[in-house]
């Protein structure tokens, strides 16, 4: 039997998870990853999926496509995923992606059990055999935290390749991954506790560096239609306008060029270094 | 004394002074949302944030500057961005530098202790329960009055009565005080749509289905109900306040669910996801069996449970088979592409009904 596990979106990051739990669930299963995102699978989704969705949906939908078209899959292996913290919900979109699969895709089986780790104060191993990612290494000087969550960081389309630019320009990008750091007992100064469990990873894993490390500054990589987004975007740029921490938002979308955003970064990056030539603190730009 | 104040959502205004001022408060509200609400709200707000986020916004200043100085609003905890609007709202305001006080209703998820402690804010002195079942009755009566609204418009003899009434309603409210007089008010009202004339006719009708601010609230969905009603359409809606009341703080203390929802969400959407997607799902399916004509789905510009809803009913349109209209909200809608659209979408209902009667099933 065939098992198709697209593995983008939420589930980017899970392909242990995923090897270690599917021979449990069905038996004889031979497992077929829908790898990493083309050109093709994007088209898929974006001719798929509604309109509104945010940008890794529609890609999740062309992966799914994708598995469903082109590698003849019999059973799809999608996991509900409404809390993978303790106290946190996952994004609506993210709980409800399966909903949406099973209503579009007939004639194909679908294997959906559900994660909710939500009012389980005591499994906290869980998390961390949950997802595998590469962290960053953090270097001296010369930082710059690049905030996004993780299905975005290790996707090459939707980065348009900002960590790369951010290298060649000799500056070490430093980004937040799945529990990086057991987020549930940072203490935060926030007027309420995020509710979302990446939310709630980003926001810390900020915290957490611009306290503990040297950061020359902060990119938000949001994408476009991103609902939790909008307020943590809002949250940390309130944040680094108090601390006087250069900070660049850049919105991500289907539409938008690799070229417009490594000029953007490139600009960016120029006023940091503009910035650290000077005496920050006494010097007041001329043009207000 | 603190003047409250709350935010806009359709007559939830006439529910909510009534109950303030029967706990002895003063209470500012704000004017009806209107353009320079949006305009004030737009400025300072998030840029993609839901527009029910810029409307609070603008409610708010516009009433610390009737003179208010504290805010009640309820919070929540997830996974709708509903539940972070408090705490945003308070860093805002803050860096803003409004000196109000903020008090956030969370749900028991946080703790009773807190829960308690913003509660007695508030319904500090006795009585409170007797105060509540009487808020829950002119809830319930108010609802009536605009399923009223709603049934008498296509029906009206003299075009404009109805809307005459309930402008004029909704202007008094602000004048009484307490919940007897709204209470009076509300009968009063009842009495003069009861002496209406109503003539026979065709009439279309259609569901609504959707986000709950942008359905309730007249405003913010460009006067749907009012055009649809001026077209010869009655309309019903999934979502009325007494109804949230029902869900969220009734049906929870007998451990009931929604009958609706227990039966039309249990193959496409078996969990919550959030905000009212479930809802809109299960009244979409119920209005289809139900003899309704057509369906609008309403909801703002990334709103991200109905986004979910919008895309399952995608997938299960054929099954319901019922013409179905989505309709996203967004800051610079303009009426008159709201009345194009719902044109068109009643010229293929007439279509379709025709077709029906000439025995062909369907033109795809």
């Amino acid at each position: 039997m065939k098992v198709g596990v697209p593995n983008s979106f939420c589930y980017a990051g899970m392909e242990n998870f995923f090897i270690r739990v599917i021979p449990e669930v069905l038996e004889d299963s031979q497992i077929i990853f829908s790898g990493k995102t083309t050109k093709e699978m994007v088209e898929y989704g974006l001719k798929n999926s509604c309109d509104e969705l945010c940008i890794p949906a529609k890609i999740f939908i062309g992966h799914v496509e994708y598995l469903i078209r082109k590698k003849n899959v019999d059973v799809l292996f999608i996991p509900r995923l409404v809390s993978i913290l303790p106290g946190t919900y996952s994004c609506p979109k993210i709980i409800g992606i399966p909903d949406v699969v099973k209503a579009n895709y007939f004639g194909i089986e679908f294997v959906i059990p559900e994660i909710n780790l939500r009012n389980n104060r005591k499994i906290k191993l869980i998390n961390t055999q949950l997802y595998n990612f590469l962290t960053p290494k953090i270097a001296d000087t010369k930082n710059i935290l690049v905030l996004a969550h993780s299905y975005v960081i290790f996707d090459e389309f939707l980065n348009k390749g900002v960590l790369e630019t951010l290298k060649n320009a000799g500056y070490n990008p430093i980004y937040p991954t799945c529990y990086y750091l057991d987020s549930y007992y940072i203490f935060s100064d926030l007027p309420k506790e995020l509710f979302w469990s990446s939310a709630r990873d980003i926001y810390y894993y900020f915290e957490w560096t611009v306290n503990n490390t040297q950061v020359d500054g902060v990119v938000y990589l949001m994408t476009f239609g991103c609902g939790i987004d909008s307020i943590l975007q809002e949250l940390i740029m309130r944040r680094c306008n108090k601390m006087g921490l250069p900070y660049l938002c850049l919105t991500v979308d289907e539409h938008c060029a690799d070229v417009g955003i490594q000029t953007r970064i490139e600009a960016y990056l120029d006023m940091i270094e503009w910035r650290s030539s000077r005496d920050e603190k006494n010097y007041l730009p001329a043009h207000g | 004394m603190r003047k409250i104040t709350f935010p806009h959502m359709g007559n939830l205004f006439l529910i909510a002074k009534a109950l303030f001022e029967e706990l002895g408060f003063e209470v500012v509200v704000p004017p009806y949302n209107n353009k320079s609400t949006l305009e004030i709200g737009k400025k300072l707000s998030p840029e993609f944030i839901c527009l029910p986020f810029k409307l609070n916004m603008g409610n708010f200043i516009q009433a610390i500057e009737m003179g208010a100085d504290t805010i009640v609003i309820f919070g929540g905890c997830g996974p709708c961005r509903f539940g972070y609007y408090g705490a945003l709202e308070k860093e805002i305001l803050k860096d803003l530098g409004y000196d109000v006080e903020i008090i956030v209703i969370e749900p028991l998820f946080y703790g009773f202790r807190n829960f308690l402690k913003q509660v007695s804010k508030i319904f500090a002195r006795k009585n409170v329960a007797s105060i509540l079942k009487r808020v829950y009755r002119l809830a319930k009566k108010v609802d009536e009055i605009e399923k009223k609204v709603h049934f008498l418009r296509p029906r009206e003899m003299v075009k404009g009565s109805v809307d005459k009434i309930y402008e004029r309603f909704r202007k008094e409210a602000l004048e009484v005080c307490g919940i007897d007089q709204m209470e009076r008010l509300v009968d009063t009202t009842n009495v003069l749509f009861d002496n209406l004339y109503i003539v026979n006719e065709k009439v279309r009708k259609i569901g609504i289905v959707g986000e709950i601010y942008t359905i309730i609230d007249s405003f913010s969905s460009l006067n749907i109900e009012k055009i649809l009603g001026e077209m010869g359409c009655e309309v019903e809606r999934n979502l009325y306040i007494s109804q949230w009341i029902d869900t969220h703080l009734i049906y929870p203390i007998f451990k009931m669910k929604n009958p609706i929802v227990k039966r039309f969400s249990k193959d496409v959407m078996p969990v919550l996801i959030g905000g009212h997607a479930r809802e809109t799902i299960s009244y979409a399916r119920y209005f289809s069996t139900q003899n309704y004509d057509g369906i609008l789905h309403i909801f703002p510009l990334t709103c991200m449970p109905e986004i979910i809803a919008k895309s399952v009913l995608n997938g299960i349109k054929n099954r319901i088979n019922i013409p179905l209209l989505h309709i996203v909200i967004d800051e610079v809608d303009s009426d008159v592409g709201i009345k194009t659209r719902l044109e068109a979408f009643l010229d293929l209902i007439e279509a379709r009904s025709e077709k029906f009667e000439r025995g062909v099933l369907s033109w795809d």
